[in-house]
């Protein structure tokens, strides 16, 4: 094999050596597809299809990398320059690509912890966005907002961020504060607010909807309504039940006062 | 007095009533019908679907309670009113009621469909157990008895064997079961739970069971709901990989 000799000076090895490397880079490429073959299978069901995708392919050309290596450094090629040269490339391009190296382990790191799942409901309170996540992929989260906007976030922002997700838990607590005027009958009022969430199929009976006198206001004396619904219909509770306490409060003469100040008036002949 | 769970013949004119519910079909062209379903002064709903030479029938038949007011839970709880005291190693059986809906089916050689459901009863929904690990539960107030006692066309009887099988004596409050289980069986129009039995454990866990077969000889597992109940099982299976057990574990309490 002298004329490998003459092209790349140093390098010196046999027929047989060379066909052992090509078999090397061949079973790699095998184990590559292999080993692609295989992660679909398990990936699909804990991952998107992209990110399953993605990670499917790194998985396919590093095993051919490593191979390919391997079998270069059987037939005595010193990467020893090389590694220097890619070490300071590396430092290069991982300046260049810290924000997207960090996206990528925040995503890994999404499919671990698992904060969110494709449908949760959440709420980003840092960037004060709601929405529902669409897709979890390797760099960046889909996410559509309530207002009907698709929104792509980065996963490292995603990750970093204090994350309230409204259907972790089967069922939520809806709180809401009426104001009644001091003068009304207060045991009244509870038991009708409390008979309105019992004749709501949709307020859970257990734990029991809680009515009391949370505060003696400035213009009013204020309940407290405490009602759990299950998750997925939290919000069509919440404002059922607004509207309905406004309604049999309304209907029993119970007034909801506005704020209210009393001025007096000096006696003018004093 | 006729019974209603059945199957009828699709023809213009049909009416069945269920208390205030009242199920018509109108022949509107050839092939044609609207079926519609009135709740007092209100028409709740309406489909229309074509019967080809009397091909299609309509069947009505209890199913599980898990459709109305919509499906948030597949789970029952019955609470128990009394509730029962057992003592230690002892076994009682009691007869209770757990609740149902009515399903409204197009039934033809080869499939059938549900195109409606409706409960008789007013439906309230339970959390068993906690928020972050508990489940919601359609609720159910049984009184208990030593004879069978049901309201027809909302409730199904049930005949609980309760076992107690640790040393303590101890009180059984509610009954938890997964609807996904659970089996119906028909006399006439008098609905039952398939047999089961409750097993306590120990002071915080019990097992309910159920068994796959009448509570009494003689009894018709409802037809048409059934097949539904068993396609939706096979979903659940190739969804999951985990097929539907015939026992739940109560482990937040009885």
């Amino acid at each position: 094999m002298d004329w490998i000799n003459t092209i790349i000076p140093g390098l010196n090895f046999t027929a047989g050596q060379l066909l052992f490397a090509l078999i090397v880079i061949v079973v790699g490429i095998l184990i590559g597809r292999l080993a692609r073959m295989t992660s679909s299978r398990v990936l699909s069901s804990v991952m998107s299809e992209n990110t399953s995708n993605l990670v499917q392919r790194i998985i396919y050309y590093s095993t051919i990398i490593v191979a390919t290596l391997a079998a270069l450094s059987y037939l005595g090629i010193d990467f020893t320059g090389a590694l220097l040269a890619g070490g300071i490339l590396g430092i290069v391009i991982g300046f260049a690509t810290q924000s997207v190296v960090a996206n990528l382990i925040s995503g890994i790191f999404l499919q671990i912890d698992k904060p969110v799942s494709i449908g949760d409901p959440i709420g980003i309170i840092d960037e004060h966005l709601y929405g529902v996540i669409l897709e979890i992929n390797i760099l960046s989260t889909s996410i559509r907002t309530f207002d009907g906007v698709n929104l792509r976030i980065p996963n490292e922002r995603l990750f970093t961020s204090k994350i309230h997700n409204f259907s972790k838990y089967v069922a939520r607590r809806v709180v809401i504060t009426v104001g009644i005027a001091y003068q009304e009958d207060i045991q009244n009022a509870i038991d009708m607010i409390i008979k309105m969430l019992n004749e709501n199929s949709l307020v859970l009976a257990e734990p029991a909807p809680l009515v009391y006198v949370d505060e003696l206001a400035d213009s009013s004396v204020n309940l407290s309504v405490r009602a759990w619904a299950p998750s997925t219909v939290w919000f069509e509770v919440r404002t059922q039940i607004v509207q309905q306490i406004k309604n049999i409060l309304d209907e029993s003469g119970i007034e909801i006062p506005f704020p209210q100040r009393v001025l007096w008036q000096g006696d003018s002949q004093a | 007095m006729k019974k209603k769970f059945d199957q009828y013949a699709v023809k213009d004119g049909l009416s069945i009533s269920f208390r205030d519910e009242q199920i018509t079909l109108e022949n509107i062209s050839e092939d044609s019908y609207v079926y519609r379903r009135k709740h007092k002064d209100e028409t709740i709903s309406k489909t229309i679907f074509s019967s080809k030479k009397g091909e299609v029938k309509l069947a009505i038949y209890p199913v599980r309670p898990i459709q109305m007011p919509r499906q948030l839970a597949h789970n029952i709880m019955v609470k128990l009113n009394p509730p029962i005291t057992l003592p230690p190693n002892s076994h009682v059986t009691h007869h209770l009621t757990m609740p149902i809906e009515i399903g409204v089916f197009t039934i033809s050689k080869k499939s059938n469909y549900m195109i409606d459901a409706f409960s008789l009863s007013f439906p309230k929904y339970v959390l068993y157990g906690q928020p972050n690990m508990g489940y919601i539960c359609r609720l159910h107030n049984s009184i208990m008895s030593s004879k069978e006692k049901t309201m027809q066309y909302e409730e199904a009887a049930v005949i609980m064997k309760f076992q107690n099988k640790s040393p303590n004596w101890t009180t059984v409050n509610k009954i938890v079961m997964d609807a996904y289980m659970v089996d119906l069986y028909l006399d006439g129009d008098t609905v039952y739970l398939e047999d089961s039995n409750l097993v306590i454990e120990d002071d915080d866990v019990a097992s309910l069971f159920l068994n796959n077969k009448p509570p009494l000889r003689g009894l018709k597992e409802v037809p048409v709901a059934a097949e539904t109940v068993k396609k939706f099982r096979i979903d659940i299976l190739e969804r999951t990989g985990f097929g539907v057990a015939g026992k739940f574990i109560m482990e937040h309490g009885y």
